[in-house]
């Protein structure tokens, strides 16, 4: 497998509003790679950076906002450095995304049909019917029942789980070559979510389609993702093969979030919640972010950031007290 | 004793267009004192609906609901009657449940004014009597008596509408998608927190959610619904190990969980029908694997499955399973 995507030190900052303050860091010295039919699963609570990470890589951070890193698209176009007419070649055709929200990344005044071929006739260049036909193959791989009447609905028309469906289908209208999908299943049903996460191993078996799939929920990323990296605080804090993340990880935070969602095999058990919440991004502690909320925290926790380190071959973990090294002390 | 009995409800909206839309249609269900229900099933399944009925905001239009023995009358332009005052609600959205301009000390403190008027004593379990009891109860720090709700994070801000409910010493809290808007940590304390509330107050719940996970740790009992109708009703380890109900099978094997890396979760074909149409015979049986020539015609009664446990399917009449039984040994 070819790497599609190299990622090396990406960082994001936000200037303060108002302020002549030194710039906050969002993300800090992100590097990974996405492989052609592979996903790569970026796991992480809400604030961790995530989100911010895949807005970094379309090109679309929001205004004061500065990145650093290089992100090589296909071995040649570094992501973050493209700008005009070269970025727009990239974006929406070789590289596409989804949001989590359907009801907000949709235009709610036109037609679904335009929606889904506008850029299609764009960067493909087909022409109305040709565009027509392929929106209405996209419509039916989303299962979207009778495609020739939703081309000329409105995203109002359709129920949530729907218009994420067709919001995935304008994503891999142009068929993409990496699709960064952000939550794209928080909204819908477990059922609609299943023939989603059908819908996207295909498209990576079949077409080679890399997936960058951001999610909080580490059970979407044991049923489809082939490697995990756990974001914390704006940083890479682990990474591994799914199977070895579930069952060996060795970051204490990687463990206290696998224990915080309900298990099949434990009902009733008490969930172990985290205590505390992740640090603002303007008072992150010095050395290890998570530490304050670590029950394994030593001295050494607060004197530098650690480093992800490899601790055997594809798995790296951030942690200089790793007590989880001798398997599960708990 | 049972303090929140519904009888055959069924809720029915208008459309715009005139036609009637029966968004439930002939549920039964009870909810005991110290009780955690549970009641799942897919967007569109008249969940909410159901939930809204139970506590008086919708009509019903059939059947009955009954709170400790009296019936529940929809509200209207008058004060609600102080007895219902212990038939509480928690929403799903805290950023719009609670008062953006009152301190949150203001808001709690109303329940408890109107439920000293009227319901005092009445409360199955011990009573907490000041603000600061019930947020210390929820677990929040009594400083947080003094704030607004914009100065509170989201799950703080549940724990809020949840002291806010608990200050009229409830016996019934009916919370529709309490974890929804959370973080999965957060989702993690808010649960363990529904539950200790149950065993340490006796306070029942019914508990509407999609997310599965939550529910399956968390309820005692769950109703499965679909297109208006229970499905199948059973003691929740039961229903997960065993589901009888095809779409019970369905719905709980679309769950992705972190225990079976590289699995992808069981898609479910086809859609749901438009309830203002529903589907002949049961609800369910034009996505049903299983579905016999009986399924088309006549819609299957709840048959008892054990204790405790109801079934609305036809592979669950004893006269249809001996039947089948014999066809497989001839």
């Amino acid at each position: 497998m070819t790497a599609i995507l190299d990622v090396r030190h990406l960082g994001v900052t936000v200037g303060q509003h108002g302020k002549q303050d030194k710039p906050v860091t969002i993300v800090d010295d992100v590097s990974f790679t996405v492989s052609r039919g592979e996903v790569l699963g970026l796991a992480g609570e809400s604030g961790s950076g995530k989100t911010m990470t895949a807005l970094a890589l379309m090109g679309i951070l929001p205004p004061h906002t500065q990145t650093s890193g290089t992100a090589v698209f296909d071995g040649r176009d570094d992501l973050l450095a493209l700008r005009g007419n070269a970025l727009r070649k990239v974006q929406g055709r070789r590289v596409a995304m989804v949001f989590q929200d359907p009801a907000s990344s949709l235009h709610p005044m036109l037609t679904v049909g335009k929606q889904l071929t506008e850029h299609m006739r764009h960067h493909l260049g087909l022409g109305k019917r040709e565009a027509r036909e392929r929106a209405l193959d996209l419509l039916d791989q989303v299962r979207i029942p009778n495609p020739r009447a939703a081309l000329g609905s409105y995203p109002h028309q359709f129920s949530g789980g729907m218009r994420q469906r067709i919001q995935i289908a304008i994503a891999l209208a142009c068929d993409p070559e990496l699709l960064i999908a952000d939550e794209p299943t928080t909204a819908l049903d477990v059922t609609i979510q299943a023939g989603i996460l059908r819908l996207l191993d295909r498209l990576c078996a079949d077409r080679g389609l890399a997936v960058l799939l951001i999610t909080h929920d580490l059970g979407i990323l044991s049923a489809i993702a082939g490697r995990v990296l756990v974001m914390y605080s704006g940083r890479v804090i682990e990474s591994s093969a799914t199977g070895e993340l579930m069952t060996g990880s060795r970051h204490p935070y990687t463990r206290a979030l696998l224990s915080s969602v309900p298990h099949p095999g434990a009902a009733h058990a008490s969930l172990v919640p985290i205590a505390g919440t992740p640090p603002a991004p303007t008072a992150r502690p010095p050395g290890c972010a998570f530490a304050p909320r670590c029950e394994f925290a030593e001295q050494a926790c607060a004197a530098e950031v650690p480093a992800l380190t490899l601790l055997a071959e594809g798995h790296a973990c951030a942690c200089p007290v790793d007590p989880f090294l001798a398997g599960d002390r708990r | 004793m049972t303090v929140l009995e519904l009888t055959d409800v069924e809720v029915t909206y208008q459309r715009g267009d005139g036609t009637p839309v029966r968004a439930v249609a002939g549920v039964s269900l009870t909810v005991n004192p110290g009780e955690i229900v549970g009641l799942v099933g897919e967007t569109g399944c008249g969940k909410s609906s159901l939930a809204r009925a139970a506590c008086g905001l919708t009509p019903v239009s059939g059947g009955t609901v009954s709170f400790e023995g009296r019936p529940v009358r929809a509200l209207g332009a008058r004060e609600r009657p102080v007895e219902d005052l212990g038939l509480q609600l928690v929403m799903q959205n805290p950023y719009s449940s609670l008062n953006p301009r009152r301190r949150v000390e203001q808001q709690v403190a109303d329940g408890m004014r109107r439920a000293a008027q009227g319901r005092a004593g009445q409360h199955p379990g011990p009573a907490p009597h000041t603000v600061h009891e019930l947020l210390a109860l929820v677990g929040l720090p009594s400083e947080t008596a003094r704030r607004y709700p914009y100065q509170l994070s989201g799950g703080q801000r549940q724990r809020v509408a949840l002291a806010r409910a608990l200050a009229a010493q409830p016996s019934v809290i009916v919370l529709d998608e309490p974890l929804s808007a959370l973080d999965v940590s957060v989702q993690a304390q808010v649960a363990n927190l529904l539950r200790h509330l149950a065993d340490e107050l006796r306070v029942g719940m019914l508990l509407i959610s999609h997310d599965l996970a939550i529910v399956h740790h968390i309820a005692d009992r769950t109703a499965v619904m679909y297109l208006g109708r229970l499905v199948e009703t059973a003691p929740t380890r039961e229903l997960w190990s065993s589901p009888v109900h095809p779409y019970s099978r369905a719905l709980i094997g679309a769950i992705p969980t972190t225990a079976s890396v590289g699995r992808l979760p069981e898609a479910l074909t086809g859609e749901v029908p438009d309830p203002a149409s529903p589907p002949s015979g049961c609800r369910f049986h034009p996505r049903c694997a299983h579905r016999m020539d009986q399924c088309q015609l006549t819609e299957p009664p709840a048959f008892g499955h054990g204790s405790g446990w109801q079934v609305a399917c036809w592979l669950a009449d004893p006269a249809v399973s001996s039947a089948l039984a014999s066809s497989e040994e001839a």
